[in-house]
């Protein structure tokens, strides 16, 4: 809210300067711009009247008197005239040429003929040659054209008191000083040449904003185009006056001191060597054009509120996916809740009893007996025998006590159906307790898409605002950036391998490598570890975080193959800006960081994925630095060797291999002299080293 | 609350060479020998099963002490038996496991979710002598 209250204070200011402004800029544009010629022709004037008429506001009628007025100014009393009624005309026709909606184009035809017809009428009076026609002819369509320009960098005012232009705009005010300067043609107080002062003034403001390109083509411009023609006086300026620009312009870091030390050296310079008749006026003007750029303004420093905001399109998308997680969240709170309401509606025993009286005690002679006059008794009876079958199973008759038998003479009745009701309850309470597993599995699930929408939510707002824009051939770089080494095996006599591995550039910072273990050997093992692969990778691609995707993955499995099999997740994530390492071991064997330092395991005990409704996820944090090698392996590697040793490490302590493929090889070749050619299980071998060398 | 006792231990041997199966009420007693892995891990698995099924067993005792070598078809196993007898209100006890064998178990998250043992004795007295 404070940012839009500043700027509507400061726009309201900013609209009283412009509009004041606005009046000057008017007037003197017009005094100069009618005083301009182009080969004795003067369109200028014409051009602008056109474009203040079509543009209307506080700024027109007293840019047309500046108009009339610097006519005026030239003593051409019938060249004022002509131009006054061409812009009366205009003036009338202005309505009519608004409506239009192409009312430039209109503009420019409009003004085009009005100039041709009113200046072509003049010189029919007075009788002139026929060559004379031809210059109205181009006067006509000087000024149509310039109309259009005009028109569009009146309408750009902004951009010149920003001081920042784009190309058009920049083009458009380029053209308007031509003309400017070109009326400002033999203006001189004193020394003080009015031409050179403004082009040195816009020659440095140039070189100041954009540099020595534009600064040099602005002065070669400014130089050569107000006069138009090709006299050695006029070549000379463009040459000055381009050079100067290119050269201050090279000065721009230096800022305004040093863009000035410049100009003031080369103007000086030149100026004695190709115009030694007017260095004193040259210096002085270019002085004077010097002080007015050092007393310019700087360009005011952008605001917060003029920064890219999310625009509430995107705001309201933000919004509604924030919902979408919310209502995620909800139903996952709801699964949660109804577990726990299933695990509250277990029958108690007296419940049970009910069942049990109901189907053996309704036909009994002695049901009046035993529960309306001995009801205390037996309900005690029955609630201890109740107890029995539940603590000890199965219970014969005559296991029990003889006060029991006598009691009541249906007892084997009451057993068995005390047995029966019993087994019932426990076939149902094993299903309660999968339904609760599966139930908070699916609150689990319904979280971590909450979590997942929810940072969709957060990524969309940050890349609108620009916030976190990460480089978008970082994955491509990534084959350069880490020297990957891949071994594999399969157990003697089958042909296909169990153990799967992926690399997965799953975010834009971190990478994943992942070795997942199917249970037992062959296809089924492949298939198991592939699927798991597969979904693994999904997960974390989707914006999962990776914990997250290895529980997900777990209750996912378990859903999907409810037999007892399993996969072991071996998840190595690198941060590829840092130096850490994060293992997350699901029921994997170590792995190994080897470097100058030595050799270091690191393994965890986390249960394997797929075979228990809820897992916690072992999480190991490390730093992986340049000069480390990340050695990672199914258990088939260390289990090559049955004595309880770590051969493997003892391996990485005395072998030196200069790539990581090389050193997978020699893994995998030392797994089968161990094994004397009888492998006994799968295996995979991942090697891993970053390479900054080779970035880029 | 009368006490009722059952008779019916009994020691057996069956098809899974080197494997003594011990029923004492509801409770197997396994003592294995060998390696249990893919070749051995079936026969174990049908084993416990069928007791469970049978005779109600709700503890299983499983003697690791001549076990040389285990592997993931093996840990399958124990975990499928964990999973199974965990509903049912039983459990599963591992008594006796050499060092090598319970560095594989461990990295597989076992001791996290089934209690060890030094000793037989250890394991079939309720919640004491855990590692």
């Amino acid at each position: 809210m404070a940012d839009w209250a500043t700027l509507k204070i400061e726009q309201s200011v900013r609209k009283q300067r412009v509009s004041f402004q606005t009046l000057a800029l008017s007037l003197f544009l017009g005094v100069v711009l009618a005083r301009g010629a182009v080969l004795n022709i003067y369109p200028f004037g014409l051009a602008l009247g056109a474009a203040l008429i079509l543009k209307g506001g506080k700024g027109a009628a007293l840019g047309l008197l500046g108009i009339i007025a610097g006519t005026l100014t030239l003593h051409d009393l019938p060249l004022a005239l002509e131009i006054t009624i061409v812009l009366v005309l205009l003036s009338l026709l202005a309505p009519l040429i608004r409506r239009g909606r192409h009312a430039p184009v209109f503009q420019s035809l409009t003004v085009t003929a009005l100039t041709c017809l009113v200046f072509a009428l003049a010189l029919l009076r007075n009788g002139a040659d026929p060559t004379a026609f031809f210059s109205v002819g181009v006067q006509g369509v000087l000024a149509g054209g310039f109309s259009i320009i005009y028109g569009y960098a009146l309408n750009q005012e902004e951009a010149l008191w920003r001081g920042e232009f784009n190309r058009e705009q920049g083009m458009a005010w380029l053209l308007l000083l031509i003309g400017a300067i070109s009326g400002l043609q033999g203006l001189k107080i004193a020394a003080i040449d009015f031409p050179v002062v403004v082009l040195s003034f816009f020659v440095l403001f140039a070189a100041g904003r954009f540099g020595a390109g534009t600064a040099s083509g602005v002065g070669a411009l400014l130089g050569f185009l107000p006069e138009l023609n090709f006299h050695v006086q006029n070549l000379m300026d463009a040459g000055i006056f381009g050079l100067a620009g290119f050269c201050t312009g090279a000065f721009q870091r230096f800022g305004k001191l040093g863009i000035g030390l410049a100009f003031s050296a080369v103007t000086l310079s030149l100026t004695v060597f190709l115009r030694q008749e007017a260095v004193y006026s040259q210096l002085v003007s270019s002085g004077l054009g010097l002080l007015l750029f050092l007393l310019w303004p700087e360009a005011a420093p952008r605001k917060d509120f003029l920064k890219p905001k999310p625009i509430p399109e995107v705001e309201a998308t933000v919004s509604k996916v924030k919902v979408l997680a919310d209502i995620f969240d909800q139903i996952a709170l709801s699964y949660q809740a109804a577990e726990a309401e299933t695990t509250t509606l277990r029958p108690e025993i007296p419940e049970l009893m009910n069942v049990l009286v109901e189907r053996v005690c309704q036909n009994c002679p002695t049901i009046a007996t035993c529960w309306e006059r001995e009801f205390y008794k037996t309900y005690r009876y029955l609630f201890d025998l109740f107890s029995l079958v539940e603590t000890h199973g199965k219970v014969r008759v005559q296991d029990l006590p003889v006060e029991w038998k006598r009691q009541c003479g249906r007892l084997k009745e009451m057993l068995l159906g005390i047995q029966f009701i019993m087994e019932q309850e426990k076939n149902q309470e094993a299903w309660r307790r999968r339904l609760a597993a599966n139930q908070e599995a699916i609150a689990r699930q319904f979280q971590s898409v909450s979590h997942v929408i929810g940072n969709l939510a957060k990524e969309l707002n940050a890349r609108h605002n620009r916030q976190d824009v990460k480089p978008s051939n970082l994955a491509r770089r990534r084959r350069h950036f880490l020297d990957v080494g891949v071994g594999s095996f399969s157990k003697s006599g089958s042909g296909i391998n169990g153990d799967n591995y992926a690399s997965l550039a799953f975010s834009p910072s971190r990478h994943a490598f992942v070795i997942c273990d199917g249970m037992g050997v062959g296809q089924n093992a492949a298939k198991m570890s592939a699927m798991a692969l597969t979904l693994l990778e999904q997960l974390m691609n989707t914006g999962f975080d990776p914990v997250e995707a290895v529980q997900a993955l777990n209750s996912m499995l378990v859903l999907r193959s409810p037999e007892e099999s399993f996969v072991t997740v071996d998840l190595a994530i690198l941060a590829l800006e840092t130096d850490e390492l994060t293992f997350i071991k699901a029921g994997a064997v170590a792995s190994y960081i080897a470097g100058p330092e030595g050799i270091e395991a690191f393994s965890a005990g986390g249960l394997p994925a797929g075979i228990l409704d809820q897992i916690e996820v072992p999480v190991l944090e490390t730093v992986f630095k340049p000069s480390q090698v990340l050695v990672m392996v199914s258990d088939g590697i260390p289990d090559a060797v049955r004595d309880g040793g770590d051969w493997l490490k003892d391996f990485l302590e005395r072998e030196q291999a200069a790539g990581s493929q090389e050193l997978a090889d020699k893994i995998v070749q030392e797994v089968r002299r161990l094994s004397g050619g009888e492998i006994q299980d799968d295996g995979v071998v991942l090697v891993v080293r970053k390479n900054f060398w080779n970035e880029g | 609350m009368g006490s009722v006792e059952f008779s019916l231990s009994r020691m057996i041997k069956e098809g899974f060479p080197g494997m003594e199966k011990n029923i004492e009420r509801q409770t197997l007693l396994l003592r294995l020998d060998g390696d249990l892995d893919m070749k051995t891990a079936e026969t174990l698995r049908q084993a416990i099963d069928n007791e469970i099924e049978r005779r109600k067993v709700r503890t299983v005792i499983l003697n690791l002490e001549k076990v040389q070598f285990i592997d993931s078809s093996g840990l399958g196993v124990i975990l499928g038996r964990y999973k199974k007898l965990v509903p049912l209100g039983g459990k599963i006890k591992i008594t006796n496991v050499p060092a090598h064998v319970f560095k594989i178990m461990e990295l597989s998250g076992l001791p996290k979710i089934i209690d060890f043992y030094q000793t037989e004795a250890a394991a079939r007295e309720e919640g004491r002598g855990a590692q």
